[in-house]
């Protein structure tokens, strides 16, 4: 026959199946291999240590009829009586299945079919992968992140509870005051309250961690600032432009507290003639590592000096405090038409060349 | 008349002490006439037994049968012409209708006085 002897080929065919189970019990994956009518005619040593089952009872026997029919699983019917024929292959099927020896499992199956030269019929790997404690740990890890979302959620609605009495306190305490400047303080430190809410607040829609977007965050914030401190009476206009760019959640705080702070300042001082259409523009350019924070207003312009004409001065100490904390400069412009303050962090300050 | 919304009457429910008092002191202060209740329930009682209410200003979150925002549906659907502002330390409810007024806690006195002033001067 082709010049092979009987026994040479006999040899070489021993060989070839010693080289099989040697693989099936090499992987630690339970594998079975099975002939066309699904009995097995191989078992991996990891099928047997895992399902707790001995050799004896496998081989040969019909897959469904394993112990006792622990593997007659419709799910797994479906599997190797209609996608194998069909499809050849089948990879990360899960089946869960209550096991008599070993309890509930989720099972991950990789299944193929082999096909032989001259068609002398077919053999099915199968694969099976337990992976009930790497659901279990992800279906544990998902419930983790549920809890810290609603945690945090509490959290927030706390702290925004805590934040009202406070509010309401102040305000109660200015309503019975007899001394009018006490009451304006009062009232200023109920404002203060307010606008750190809101900047929290934001701060919080856009993601508690990680980088913040500046533009979209100052927009949220001066809508917020716009619906609170303007009213519908006053013909005041509050608009965010600029390039915008991306900063801390710390850094991100700063710069909203100094928006705050100078929005409320330029409401309450810039607009004498309540008939002239007020504008107040917040801007925030970014380049490489350098920005600039700017707040305009079309208003009455420089009065005396500082930017901020509160009488308690609070105004231009918490600006200053804040854009030294960003290692930015403040600096304010002020003329006829209006007053423009801007922060500005620059890394590299521009030097003086000079010819030689 | 209902025209100048100082003589309104307004049912301020919120469970928080120190809260209830903060907005009745407000809208008392603005001129309204205040009824304080510490849950949905209490506040449906003066619903029942006042017909002239006019302005519903009401916490989400309550302890007691019925939340904040229950109370609300059933204060709109029962007397419909009762203008109805919430306020929560939560986001908005999103079945809220478009037509019941919301504020994030802490709320801006000013804004929750400026909407309760135009919802007043409507009816009447």
């Amino acid at each position: 026959m082709h010049g092979t002897s009987f026994r040479e080929q006999f040899t070489a065919v021993a060989d070839a199946w010693t080289l099989a189970q040697g693989i099936v019990d090499t992987v630690r994956e339970p594998v079975l291999v099975l002939d066309k009518n699904l009995r097995v005619i191989a078992a991996s040593r990891s099928f047997y240590s895992a399902f707790k089952v001995n050799p004896e009872d496998t081989n040969g026997k019909l897959l469904y009829a394993l112990g006792d029919g622990q593997w007659d699983i419709p799910k797994l019917r479906v599997l190797l009586e209609k996608i194998i024929p069909e499809q050849g292959v089948m990879e990360g099927y899960e089946v869960e299945h209550e096991f008599p020896g070993i309890g509930s499992r989720t099972i991950c199956l990789n299944a193929r079919q082999v096909f032989y030269e001259g068609g002398a019929g077919t053999t099915i790997l199968l694969g099976m992968e337990d992976v009930t404690e790497r659901r279990i740990l992800e279906r544990e890890k998902d419930e983790l992140l549920r809890q810290k979302d609603t945690l945090l959620e509490e959290l927030q609605h706390r702290i925004a509870n805590s934040l009202q009495i406070i509010a309401s306190i102040i305000l109660m305490k200015a309503r019975a005051v007899q001394s009018k400047e006490t009451r304006f303080h009062l009232e200023d430190a109920h404002k203060r309250v307010l606008s750190i809410a809101a900047v929290q607040k934001q701060l919080h829609a856009s993601g508690a961690t990680g980088a913040i977007e500046i533009t979209p965050y100052l927009s949220k914030l001066c809508e917020s600032l716009a619906h609170s401190m303007i009213g519908d009476t006053r013909p005041i206009s509050l608009k965010v432009l600029g390039e915008g760019g991306s900063a801390t959640s710390r850094q991100a705080e700063s710069l909203g507290l100094i928006v705050t702070e100078l929005v409320m300042n330029a409401l309450k001082h810039a607009f004498r003639n309540d008939k002239a259409k007020g504008q107040i523009i917040v801007a925030y350019d970014m380049i490489g590592t350098n920005w600039k924070l700017s707040i305009s207003d079309n208003g009455i312009g420089k009065r005396d000096g500082g930017f901020a004409q509160g009488k308690s001065g609070l105004g231009t100490g918490i600006v200053k405090a804040l854009a030294h904390q960003l290692d930015a400069q403040v600096e304010t412009l002020a003329g006829p038409g209006g007053t423009t303050v801007s922060i500005t962090h620059a890394t590299f300050p521009t030097k003086v060349v000079q010819a030689a | 008349m209902t025209d100048i919304p100082a003589n309104a009457l307004i049912v301020v429910v919120e469970d928080d002490v120190f809260e209830r008092m903060g907005a009745s002191s407000m809208f008392l202060d603005a001129g309204y006439r205040v009824l304080e209740a510490g849950d949905a329930d209490e506040a449906l009682r003066f619903f029942d037994t006042n017909a002239d209410i006019s302005l519903l200003f009401t916490d989400v979150s309550m302890p007691g049968s019925m939340s904040g925002s229950d109370l609300a549906r059933h204060v709109a659907e029962r007397w419909p012409r009762v203008g109805i502002i919430m306020a929560s330390g939560r986001p908005r409810p999103h079945k809220l209708p478009l037509s019941m007024l919301f504020h994030d806690k802490p709320y801006a006195p000013a804004a929750v006085l400026r909407q309760a002033r135009e919802m007043t001067s409507q009816l009447g």
